[in-house]
């Protein structure tokens, strides 16, 4: 095809033989133009009208642009709209005055369509009015995406909504181009009038959305650069901490520093809260000390980080900004201990350092040190010092949370099992939801673990098993999926099915082969439950999974042979040493090997669990007992002797 | 969609000196290819470290928050620097790329107290250092024109050089075809004068209109920009032009057209307007106003031109009946038709 010359025909501009009755084949033209030239026509259009548009909206685009880059989200929704303000009435302009001016538009005109009246008697090109009027519901069509242009099938004369409101029609005078008239079918019309009625209805609520949005919108973006210039990027776990004291304050540098280092210690907040806090006090000028601890503490890159604590601690070496350092370097020493070549010396010297840092704690020492000291000394298994320290009153006035949880558990560590779970029911009413279901999760494991199903893990299992039925999402946490299956398979001894019918619901393999053992173990199938948790132990490459440490704790209760006892004593030598579930296995390993009699290997399990500082009370009696009867003299009195020692190791007022 | 064709690609013999300045901008782009991507890499691997760029963007916004609002840095980068000295990291990432390009930050910023976190600015000022002295020995920083190099010499030499294989790619289509077709209606004069007046009047375009900055000006496109507004203005009395067209993928409605020539100046040269105007300002890695420039020294010519100021080469006649002879019968039609 060659398009027809660009120059207006006179013919075209004035047809004065159209007719209604005209528009059918097999006449001299001018006959509807096709629906195929007028979609190629709409094209050549958008040539011509969208470097118009870009011109037209370029300043709003610019606005859009600048609001965009600095987040303010107003000031780019009305860019926008004014955009789109602008980009409708020049599409309208364009419309209009080119049917005004030429009789039809540039596209139609290089197709050879012309727009014309069908309402005077001559059928000229459209008066102004008409003009206007079809421009108008062109556009409003073409915001509705053009769907409304549909009807251009289904209408005989091949006329669209635009065309009946403002009685014209789009003719050409080519009768190869020529449109057959539509004869719509009933499903056409149907078909053309739904499309129509959804894209009205989804355009209406896309309106509605989006002037509930600008509604939404409340705050303008002055106000948020102005709360930015006053408090910066401000956590809401730090806002609540800080609302919640009675001693601090939003607008102090200081308050908000030591009040996300303490709820980044205490695993309340993540790194990226510390960092924000931190760079905004650097770059304030404020607080420089305490805000490079804070940065180092929240970098992952560990040579930086010593660069940041060098900084925040090249004064006097006794302040507690220092003191938190040494306690911090001791941490992460100990994460790389096993790699490194030790200096003796340094090490000495660090561990006096540490030492002086722990003397010096006391009423006036700050929230973060605090929680520090704790979270060191948990990891250190002196949680005696731990329960002084937390049992201060007045104290973690931003980390209340984590005291209550830390006191509760380290009760339940100190043998003092029912202040432990007193604790753990008043830390319930203090914590949020998640927090709550950590605390019940771990004393449900604990429990489990160490005295196996009781009346005592019931109080924790429940409060996990409501919090996995209000949603199963926990499910996908390995700690919370373990003390799940633990608490059903204590509660299932009145409930056969309830085991079988929760394997479906678990996310971890592991966890639905430790519901296999279990039931094999209801089933009195010892045999199967034994290979289970050998090949499970076999399979693991992670001896931190909570799995893991549940099959050895399994495994190491029901041993009976030699091979058995081998394959629990194999997982144990696998597990970190400063591990929970190190402990919990090996002195469930300690209690059967001293039930079986196998005295020599107790003894050994017994010194291990000694050598790592991890006695209770019921350990050293057990590990007394089999030395006794071992005939290890040395051990039975290196034990009695050492007691003094070791105080912390055998706590004051110990259950029996 | 439109596409201006004219007399498409011509053979070098009969537009020698069209493609003299096609085979210039090759061979720099050839010559320059291996260190371009290498400090390209070097570049690419300093600004991908998270620290480095976010230092940076606290570090600019130290020094913006230091000036009076609106005076030597715009609205916009006092509100990202509010921001970002709030802690707001994204600022910070978008405020430590603009400071790249910032003409201020980038001579000022080895030697300035910004403050604040001394351990992260001793990381950064080493990686800055480096990051200059992979700039001092790159093509594009010693060919464009920038704060860096701006002499005499860049603002000839960055008509030649282009940042990327795309860049150079539509340059040299656009030379080609509306160099080639001025050559052949004009005369060689016109594409020289077109060409190299076209880039020295878009360069100082770009250094009014928007400021040299720290990042470099290069790409032949205001040289083109002034011979596109050449052939759009001065054919407007002409005759018309030869363009492809696809409008539906179906038979008869793509194929070869002639249409008015101010179609050019509407689809080539309106967009480079409106991309001026809507560029936010500091932002945008478009020249738009080098493009402007370039366009109004052809327009100028073109002026010339029609007031005899300049005369064409060759003789117009001839070279239209030459020209009618090589058109397909289709267009000769056309063109008839016009007539």
């Amino acid at each position: 095809m060659v398009l027809d010359d660009f120059s207006l025909s006179k013919r075209g501009a004035n047809p004065r033989h159209l007719t209604p009755e005209s528009a059918s084949p097999g006449e001299k033209g001018p006959w509807p133009a096709s629906p195929k030239d007028r979609l190629a026509a709409n094209v050549a259009d958008c040539v011509v009208f969208l470097p118009i548009l870009a011109l037209v909206t370029a300043p709003f685009s610019r606005q859009a642009s600048e609001a965009r880059l600095i987040g303010a989200e107003e000031l780019w929704s009305s860019a926008v709209l004014s955009a789109l303000i602008a980009g409708f009435l020049a599409l309208l302009a364009y419309q209009t005055l080119t049917v005004i001016l030429l009789g039809t538009t540039p596209g139609k005109l290089v197709l050879g369509l012309r727009v014309v009246s069908i309402s005077t008697p001559n059928h000229l090109r459209p008066r102004p009015i008409e003009a206007f009027l079809r421009a108008l519901f062109w556009c409003l069509e073409a915001c509705m995406l053009g769907i409304p242009w549909l009807a251009v099938f289904s209408n005989e004369r091949r006329r669209p909504m635009h065309d009946r409101i403002a009685d014209t029609v789009v003719i050409t005078y080519s009768k190869k181009r020529r449109a057959v008239p539509a004869e719509p079918t009933l499903a056409e019309m149907s078909l053309a009038s739904g499309f129509q009625s959804a894209t009205l209805s989804v355009f209406a609520m896309v309106l509605a959305i989006q002037i509930g949005r600008l509604q939404d919108q409340s705050s303008s973006f002055e106000t948020q650069l102005a709360r930015f210039e006053d408090e910066g990027r401000l956590c809401p776990e730090v806002r609540e901490a800080i609302e919640k004291s009675s001693t601090r304050r939003l607008d102090s540098i200081k308050d908000r520093l030591e009040t996300t280092l303490t709820l980044y210690i205490s695993g309340a907040v993540e790194n990226i809260c510390l960092e924000a806090e931190a760079e905004l006090a650097l770059w304030r000028n404020q607080e420089t000390p305490l805000a490079y601890l804070a940065k180092g503490v929240a970098l992952e890159d560990s040579e930086q980080a010593s660069k940041y604590f060098e900084k925040a601690c090249d004064g006097s070496k006794n302040t507690d900004i220092c003191k938190a350092i040494t306690l911090l370097q001791d941490i992460e020493a100990r994460d790389v201990r096993d790699d490194v070549e030790r200096d003796r010396e340094a090490e000495n010297q660090h561990e006096r350092d540490v030492l002086k840092a722990l003397a010096a704690i006391d009423e006036k020492t700050p929230d973060y040190l605090r929680a520090l000291a704790v979270r060191y000394l948990v990891d250190k298994r002196d949680d005696e010092t731990v329960l002084s320290y937390l049992d201060s009153a007045n104290h973690f006035d931003g980390a209340r949370d984590f005291a209550a949880q830390e006191r509760a558990k380290t009760l339940w560590r100190l043998n003092r099992k029912s202040e432990g779970r007193a604790a753990m029911i008043s830390a319930f009413f203090l914590l949020n939801p998640e927090a709550r279901l950590n605390l019940a999760q771990w004393f449900c494991r604990q429990e489990v673990l160490t005295d196996g199903c009781s009346a005592d893990e019931a109080a924790a299992c429940l409060q996990v098993r409501e919090a996995v039925n209000d949603n199963e999402v926990w499910l996908h946490r390995p700690e919370v999926a373990s003390a799940f299956i633990h608490s059903v398979h204590c509660s299932a001894k009145d409930e056969k099915d309830a085991l079988e019918s929760i394997k479906g619901r678990l996310p971890f393999k592991s966890g639905k082969r430790l519901v296999d053992v279990f039931l094999n173990l209801q089933k009195d199938k010892r045999k199967e439950a034994v290979r289970e948790l050998k090949d499970l132990l076999k399979g693991f490459q992670n001896t931190r999974s909570v799995f893991f440490t549940d099959a050895s704790v399994v495994l190491a209760s029901i041993a009976n042979g030699p091979d058995e006892i081998e394959a629990v004593q194999g997982a144990w030598n696998r597990m970190d040493e400063r591990s929970e579930g190190w402990l919990t296995v090996g002195r469930s390993l300690l209690k059967n090997l001293v039930r079986l009699g196998v005295w020599d290997a107790a003894v050994a399990t017994g010194l291990k669990l000694q050598q790592e500082n991890r006695f209770d009370s019921q350990s050293l009696q057990l590990t007394l007992l089999a030395a006794k009867k071992a005939g290890r003299k040395q051990v039975e009195r290196a034990l009695v002797e050492n007691l003094p020692r070791s105080p912390s190791s055998l706590p004051k007022g110990s259950e029996k | 969609m439109i596409f201006p064709v004219l007399r498409g690609f011509l053979p070098p013999h009969l537009i020698p000196v069209t493609f003299l300045f096609f085979s210039l901008n090759l061979l720099v782009f050839i010559f320059t290819l291996e260190a371009n991507h290498e400090g390209d890499r070097k570049i690419e691997s300093i600004l991908s470290d998270r620290s480095f760029v976010e230092t940076q963007g606290v570090a600019f916004a130290v020094m913006i928050s230091r000036e009076p609002e609106a005076s030597l840095f715009s609205s916009t980068l006092h509100s990202l620097a509010t921001k970002a000295l709030g802690g707001d990291f994204n600022s910070r990432r978008i405020l430590g790329n603009l400071a790249l390009r910032n003409v201020t930050f980038m001579r000022d910023a080895e030697t300035y107290d910004f403050g604040g976190d001394e351990v992260a600015l001793e990381k950064w000022r080493s990686s800055f250092k480096e990051l200059k002295d992979i700039q001092a020995n790159h093509p594009t920083y010693l060919w464009g024109l920038s704060r860096l190099k701006s002499d005499w010499i860049q603002y000839i030499s960055y008509q030649f050089s282009h940042s990327g294989f795309v860049h150079l790619f539509w340059n040299m289509v656009f030379l080609l075809i509306f160099g080639g077709f001025v050559e052949t209606r004009l005369g060689g004069s016109f594409v020289i004068l077109s060409y190299l007046g076209g880039g020295l009047l878009g360069a100082f375009a770009f250094s009014k209109l928007s400021g040299i900055s720290s990042s470099p000006l290069v790409g032949a496109s205001a040289a083109v920009s002034a011979l596109i507004a050449l052939v759009g203005i001065a054919w407007l009395k002409r005759g018309r032009l030869r363009f492809f067209y696809w409008l539906l993928p179906a038979q008869g409605y793509y194929g070869f057209v002639l249409l008015p020539s101010w179609l050019v100046l509407l689809v080539m040269l309106v967009p480079d307007l409106s991309g001026y105007l809507a560029a936010a300002r500091d932002v945008g890695s478009v020249a738009y106003s080098a493009h402007l420039g370039g366009a109004a020294w052809g327009t100028l010519m073109a002026l010339a031109l029609s007031c005899g100021l300049l005369r064409p080469e060759v003789d117009e006649k001839a070279k239209n009946e030459k020209q009618n002879e090589n058109e397909s019968p289709n267009d000769r039609d056309q063109s008839r038709k016009a007539s």
